[in-house]
């Protein structure tokens, strides 16, 4: 087990090297000159006074005309020795490591609350399909399912918007602050994970009551409910599990869109403004911190299959 | 045993993933509070009249020097020594009177009735600290006001030196990031903290974390009494929230909203959009070095073959106008007899065959040699309209024979591929007034070393003439020898002026006296907006 853990833990760190190293040489592969990027976020509305003089500046600043890998190692010597992920170009007040945390916050609200909604909606509605197999209410939730994966889930946000905040005005359009503010973005996030949730729990959980223990337990005379929360969900659940650790893994990773639709201050939002600023540091940090989060949550899953089937041992 | 370390690792993991969100739950709470005091404010919106403003951009920085236009403009918490007005007039403002002492001093007098935010009088020192610290951190402002140094004359009397002769310096002293603050909106560290201007508004409050920014009416405004008791501004990056959150009522202001949208909204009831022109113009850079456009009939029928008319009434639905000139018709100084390029396809076409192009397969497009003729078209995608208008103008020129080569990227990419000189034609919307005078963007445009002159366009008689006319110390000489520069260009087609820029203005009706700024960098507010209702 310990040895275990050990190798997980260098492949977390190798990996989160190898990331980093990728983010910052693919961004410097992206055509167009950072100083020039840089120079033109910073001067907004006013992109045409950018000069040679201002991108020679940026650049002596920012030691941008060192060799990238020379560029790289400093970056990650400061971040593994010191602690330090070095200075935004553009938010020239704020440190990286300042920008990360305020943007961590808000992703990690809007992932819970989002994945609450997954499993709290999808785990329940997905066993009470399987066990009411190919019923009416079986039928038009699936059908349901199909409507909320088919549907992109900026459309599903925009059509939430008009519906929740624009007809019935019972929530805000956009913004951060309140729990009301969460309420349309953790719904729109969830409804795409929850619907597969709904499918994969209602396969899974048919399968397992195929099995020969079930026809046993109830051989035996057992309660069906004694069966269905101790012998048959334990055993329905681990794919289950695994779709929700990636999916977890996946929010936390910052959802771009419906992080800007919401104009919610999250990883995702922060990411894109620095991709298209060119702001390296922030970037290769956000991917930094979303990689080690979503290695992370997945050590945790596969940590909690032992719990849940006993016979899952790490060697 | 392994049970138990599991259960200890889980266990671990649980308190780092509380004390995780507790960190970030204190985060939240903060931001909650300070936003508090805005929602508060917002909701309470029918004693206090506050300005909702969401705009597209977030806000970086708050520092004049680099900051750009946000602070001065937007935020009215900084201002610059001089005004100007509608028809791009320069006009007195923190500063008096100026007056050009010799070829590269300037005198400015200053208002002795103006106070910083922090209660203390505005000097010529804080000037001097205001710029010196605006063109040493800057280096655009450094270089358009080719600044050398100023001198303290008195409390209210400043000197300006330029390291060569600038007779257009109070135009460009009049650009924002020349705003003058109080040497307190540093910290003890020197660094930039809050600013501390002269403006109506005043700092009230900055969320980092949402880049949710706050200002309050500054109590003793010396332009006058300000109308509107603070004004939040937000980011909303996506069109369509901004569009739903000024219908839901979350917002009274907003600008840049999708062009095709404004006929809906404008129908809405409470909302109403307002179309502006700004100093910039879409134009098409062309490239000189190509032996093909040096030709000036190649140029001509490629303006011959775009249909202005069309481009403006449906890829920017309205929101822009035909380009008559390289200036706006509102601009004092530019040229006013200069009408719109005429859309003639029949004399683009023959203009092509008199070069020797001419379809001989039947193919549609024309050859010359058994080569048939393409033009690459190169756009980027930070302004709305570049896009739709390069794909148009692509259809134009097939219209004449010619095969278009539309490819739209990043601008820092397009601009690499400028750099790089391979492309024909570059469709970009260029600032034409960052600075209201000529001197500003026609030298950039039309010197063989201009700084914007990126597709080497090399003259030698427009060069001397521009020479002349930056020499030029008479204010109505000078003038119109700027005007005979922008009429011989606009003949000659170094560049390609397309249409003029527009500004969709959003705002609830209940947003009064709002006075559109037509030198500003796209819009700006000013201290006679108010609420009603």
């Amino acid at each position: 087990m310990h040895y275990y853990l050990i190798k997980r833990f260098v492949f977390l760190v190798l990996t989160i090297i190898a990331a980093s190293a990728l983010a910052y040489f693919m961004l410097h592969a992206v055509p167009g000159e950072t100083a020039e990027n840089v120079a033109r976020h910073t001067l907004v509305g006013i992109e045409d006074a950018v000069s040679e003089q201002m991108k020679a500046e940026i650049s002596s600043k920012y030691n941008l005309n060192d060799p990238i890998w020379v560029q790289y190692t400093n970056w990650l010597s400061a971040l593994l020795f010191s602690g330090n992920l070095g200075s935004s170009y553009v938010y020239k007040d704020t440190s990286v490591l300042t920008l990360i945390s305020l943007a961590l916050g808000p992703t990690i609200i809007l992932a819970t609350a989002s994945m609450l909604i997954v499993i709290i909606v999808g785990i329940p509605l997905g066993m009470y399909c399987a066990v009411h197999e190919n019923s009416t209410s079986d039928l038009i939730i699936r059908a349901t399912t199909i409507f909320s994966i088919s549907f992109p889930s900026f459309w599903l946000a925009l059509m939430l918007i008009l519906v929740f905040s624009l007809e019935l005005d019972w929530l805000p359009v956009a913004g951060y602050g309140t729990p009301a503010n969460l309420v349309l973005p953790a719904v729109a996030l969830a409804l795409h994970p929850t619907a597969v949730v709904i499918r994969i729990v209602r396969t899974s959980m048919l399968e397992t009551l195929g099995q020969q223990y079930i026809t046993f337990a109830i051989a035996k005379g057992l309660s069906w409910s004694h069966i269905l929360w101790n012998h048959a969900i334990k055993n329905a659940l681990i794919p289950v599990l695994t779709l929700l650790g990636v999916y977890f893994g996946h929010l936390l990773a910052g959802t771009v869109i419906i992080e800007n639709i919401f104009a919610w201050p999250g990883i995702g939002n922060l990411l894109i403004k620095s991709v298209d600023a060119r702001d390296i540091p922030v970037v290769t940090s956000c991917i930094v911190v979303i990689v080690a989060m979503f290695l992370i949550v997945n050590f945790f899953v596969d940590l909690s299959y032992h719990f849940i089937d006993p016979r899952i041992r790490y060697e | 045993m392994k049970t138990r370390t599991l259960a200890v690792c889980l266990l671990v993991f649980l308190l780092i993933a509380g004390i995780v969100i507790a960190g970030c739950t204190t985060t939240k709470a903060q931001a909650a509070s300070s936003e508090a005091s805005s929602a508060s404010a917002t909701q309470a919106s029918t004693s206090p009249k506050i300005l909702k403003m969401a705009d597209l951009s977030e806000i970086t920085s708050l520092d004049p020097a680099t900051s750009g236009t946000f602070i001065g403009e937007k935020a009215m918490v900084t201002e610059p020594l001089i005004g100007a007005t509608q028809d791009f007039v320069v006009t007195p403002k923190l500063a008096t009177s100026w007056k050009q002492t010799s070829p590269t001093t300037w005198e400015f007098k200053l208002r002795d009735d103006v106070k910083f935010h922090n209660g203390k009088p505005m000097t010529a020192n804080e000037v001097k600290f205001s710029f010196d610290r605006a063109c040493k951190l800057n280096a655009a402002n450094r270089e358009m006001a080719d600044y050398k140094g100023s001198r303290v004359i008195d409390d209210h009397t400043i000197e300006i030196t330029t390291n060569r002769i600038n007779p257009v310096l109070p135009a460009i002293v009049h650009y924002n990031g020349f705003g003058i603050i109080h040497p307190d909106s540093l910290n003890a560290q020197g660094n930039f903290s809050i600013p501390v201007g002269t403006g109506p508004m005043m700092y009230d409050s900055f969320n980092q974390q949402t880049r949710v920014f706050t200002v309050k009416k500054s109590p003793d405004y010396w332009a006058g009494t300000v109308k509107l008791d603070g004004v939040v501004y937000s980011s909303v990056p996506d069109h369509n929230s901004r569009t739903l959150a000024i219908e839901k009522g979350e917002i009274d202001f907003t600008v840049d909203l999708p062009y095709n949208e404004a006929d809906r909204i404008e129908a809405l009831p409470g909302i109403n959009v307002e179309k502006y022109l700004t100093p910039r113009v879409y134009i098409l850079t062309v490239n000189h070095d190509r032996a093909l456009l040096k030709d000036i009939r190649m140029r001509q029928a490629l303006s011959l073959a775009i249909n202005r008319t069309d481009i403006v009434n449906h890829v920017l639905y309205g929101v822009g106008q035909s380009a008559r000139g390289y200036f706006l018709p509102s601009m004092s100084f530019g040229n006013k007899n200069l009408k719109e390029l005429p859309y003639d396809p029949v004399k683009a076409k023959a203009l092509l065959a008199e070069m020797g192009y001419k379809d001989k397969n039947g193919d549609g497009i024309v050859e010359k040699d058994g080569q048939p003729l393409t033009i690459n078209l190169l756009t980027a995608t930070n302004r709305p309209g570049l896009a739709p208008m390069a794909e148009t103008i692509g259809s134009d020129l097939k219209a004449i024979g010619i095969q278009p080569n539309v490819e739209v990227m990043a601008s820092a990419a397009s601009s690499d591929r400028t750099k790089a000189g391979k492309y024909d034609l570059s469709l970009s919307a260029s600032n034409i007034a960052m600075v209201p005078d000529p001197a500003y963007i026609l030298p950039r445009w039309f010197t063989s070393n201009g700084s914007s002159n990126t597709g080497h366009y090399k003259n030698a008689t427009l060069d001397a003439q521009i020479d002349d006319a930056l020499h030029t110390a008479d204010e109505k000489e000078r003038l119109a020898k700027w005007n005979k520069v922008e009429a011989d260009a606009y003949d000659l087609l170094p560049n390609i002026p397309v249409a003029d820029y527009g500004v969709l203005i959003v705002k609830k009706d209940t947003v009064q006296g709002y006075k559109f700024d037509p030198t500003a960098h796209d819009y700006a507010l000013d201290y006679m907006i108010t609420l009603t209702g």
